[in-house]
């Protein structure tokens, strides 16, 4: 799976990075004294996560925690992310991190204490609900069955029951979940099909997301969805009315505990990684236009009516109106 | 014409010798085939007189061949591989800028020969392979918007073992081995080459750049058996040909945006009565603000009247709505 594995001498030994050495494969093992000496420092093509993967595993250092844009969550309660992870293994072709940090190799962290020593400290402050979101900069997932943190985040979710942990993840790879908590959200990135086999490339399937989905439903756990990014086409309206149909058998929609819409944006520096990198998208034949904020998108028109469209789909289902917003539109 | 580079004349010797290739200035060699530039170990040679020779001749591609160290000893010896991604160390950093060509291993351009192991592993996690000037090659032709291909010969394994210094004895071997791969591409490409079709569309009409640029856009995107239905039928229309490539941009934006066309119908719509009174109505070309601009000349009293009364019919509540996206498509 990975060409290369680059590990930081100080943390070679732990238990935690022999844990994922055993379960990866890779061709070469090197030795590094840090991350951050290689990862960034200098531009390696983002395509080459095809061919020629590497993966580092780490101690994140400087901020482990930091506060979200607005229009990221649910209003009203503070959010936040962590850092345990950079990049994918997936390949969205609207995916922001082709244009982030310079090269598509994987970083694990493995100082998960840490983080949530830093979690502990907000909650510390805190009386109200916080919310902490993973998945900013890689699927929460995807390699889940490798990383294996969750025990830590659970003893932290069970000593705080006003901490909010939301799991973002196009993956149906559920095996390292520990069980439902209240306090606990998994959340899944969804399309039409269609869509995502245009250019949701080498995700699951809506219908393994969907089988995903309601296993986890029926288990007890907490779901939202992120209908994220919508992209237009000829018979938008037909197929998300039919994608939502799918949706409510796998799971009522009233049932989502919260649904976030948004459409397709890129900033300008990811809009050029991605006519570079999939020249033939069909996002080349939307007609996008610079807007305000510095992002590439829809007229305001055009991406307001897309919303409205879906919002007033999912109020037919009958879910509440405060469970749904619309990401980055204030 | 093509470029054939190499560091040192004894990786070159059997290219010069079975091109016929005859010295035509220092350091560079012509032949029916193309110019051969030796071009010295190290990117600043390569840099400072490569522009100068893609300047004075027809370059159309370059072509480097060259023998290199493997820092991953999984490589081969004496086997050749077709460079992807470009690195450079340089004064001990890794230079952020790389180069990616079509190949298939990476290599890194190393300010010195990789005599030790710790420069070796220093070097290991970013690339498979270590040369002296292939960045050097590959900046100039970046820069000059020109092709290259790279093909390094693995000659040593670079660190502690390794031979560079013994290369001069074995420089006919890998220079007919680099001449063998070369040949072997050059069959490939001939083959490729001869089954390849070109296909392309003109515009029976005349129309301004700006028309073109628009158009060379549309194009892209639009279906071809569409775009010769839309010509077919402006064909038989009574218009100028400027006139007709309008039409075809209206008729393909309205085809390939048919939300966007209607959008723009419902702003034209509602200020219908400001434009019907004198008004020149001007929205935000990218529809993202929402706001109008309002050009107005007046030369009479009955101007000014109009003016007034389109202004209390015009709805700016149903403006505003387009732009909330409150509309139905």
């Amino acid at each position: 799976m990975f060409n290369k594995v680059l590990i930081e001498k100080d943390i070679l030994n732990t238990k935690k990075t022999q844990s994922i050495l055993n379960k990866v494969k890779y061709q070469d093992l090197i030795e590094i004294d840090r991350y951050d000496e290689y990862f960034g420092k200098y531009k390696k093509p983002y395509l080459q996560k095809r061919e020629n993967l590497n993966l580092y595993i780490a101690k994140k250092k400087g901020n482990l925690i930091k506060e979200t844009p607005d229009a990221y969550g649910l209003s009203g309660d503070k959010h936040y992310y962590y850092i345990h992870q950079y990049n994918c293994i997936y390949e969205c072709e609207y995916c922001y991190l082709q244009g982030y940090f310079h090269s598509p190799d994987i970083v694990l962290f493995i100082n998960h204490d840490e983080i949530i020593n830093e979690m502990q400290k907000i909650m510390d402050q805190n009386q109200e609900r916080v919310w902490f979101h993973a998945g900013e900069f890689s699927d929460s997932l995807a390699l889940s069955h490798i990383t294996d943190e969750f025990a830590d985040y659970y003893a932290f979710l069970d000593k705080n029951p006003n901490a909010l942990i939301e799991l973002r993840t196009k993956s149906v790879n559920t095996k390292a979940l520990k069980g439902a908590r209240e306090n606990l959200y998994i959340t899944y990135s969804l399309s039409p099909q269609q869509k995502i086999k245009e250019i949701d490339l080498k995700t699951p399937s809506l219908k393994h997301r969907l089988s995903a989905i309601n296993k986890l439903y029926q288990e007890g756990y907490k779901i939202g969805i992120h209908l994220d990014p919508i992209i237009y086409n000829d018979d938008f309206k037909e197929n998300y009315q039919e994608f939502l149909d799918e949706l409510n058998t796998a799971i009522p929609i009233k049932e989502i505990q919260y649904i976030s819409i948004g459409v397709v944006r890129y900033t300008p520096n990811v809009w050029n990684e991605v006519k570079k990198n999939y020249p033939n998208s069909i996002m080349h034949k939307e007609e996008l236009v610079k807007t305000e904020g510095n992002l590439i998108r829809y007229n305001k028109p055009m991406r307001m009516w897309i919303l409205n469209t879906v919002e007033e789909m999912l109020y037919s289902y009958e879910i509440a109106k405060e469970k749904v917003y619309k990401c980055m539109e204030i | 014409m093509a470029l054939y580079i190499f560091a040192h004349r004894g990786e070159a010797q059997t290219f010069i010798k079975n091109l016929r290739a005859t010295a035509l200035d220092k350091d560079l060699y012509q032949s029916n085939n193309g110019l051969i530039y030796i071009c010295s170990e190290g990117i600043y040679d390569v840099m400072c007189r490569l522009g100068s020779i893609l300047d004075k001749y027809q370059v159309s591609k370059v072509i480097n061949y060259g023998i290199a160290g493997a820092l991953n000893n999984k490589l081969k010896i004496n086997q050749v591989y077709s460079i992807r991604s470009i690195y450079l160390e340089n004064n001990n950093e890794i230079e952020f800028k790389s180069i990616t060509l079509n190949g298939d291993t990476d290599c890194i351009t190393a300010n010195k020969r990789v005599l030790d192991e710790s420069h070796k592993n220093k070097l290991l996690p970013i690339a498979d392979i270590v040369d002296r000037e292939i960045w050097g090659i590959a900046k100039v032709c970046q820069a000059y918007n020109i092709e290259l291909q790279s093909y390094k010969l693995i000659s040593d394994f670079a660190g502690a073992s390794t031979d560079c210094f013994d290369l001069k004895n074995t420089a006919q071997i890998f220079s007919d081995l680099m001449w063998n791969h070369f040949q072997a591409r050059e069959n490939l490409a001939t083959n490729e080459n001869n089954s390849r079709m070109i296909q392309s569309y003109e515009i029976p009409w005349d129309g301004t750049q700006y028309q073109k640029n628009i158009l060379d856009k549309l194009m892209k995107k639009i279906d071809k058996n569409q775009l010769e239905t839309f010509i077919q039928n402006i064909s038989e229309q009574n218009l100028a040909e400027k006139e007709k490539i309008n039409l075809l941009i209206e008729k393909i934006n309205n085809k390939l945006y048919p939300v966007q066309a209607k959008i723009k119908e419902k702003l034209k719509r509602e200020t219908k009565v400001l434009s019907d009174n004198g008004f020149q109505v001007i929205y935000d070309q990218k529809l993202e603000k929402k706001k109008i601009k309002l050009n107005l000349e007046v030369n009479s009293q009955k101007n000014i009247s109009d003016a007034i009364r389109a202004l209390e019919k015009f709805n700016y509540q149903s403006f505003n709505e387009i732009f909330e996206g409150n509309f139905d498509v």
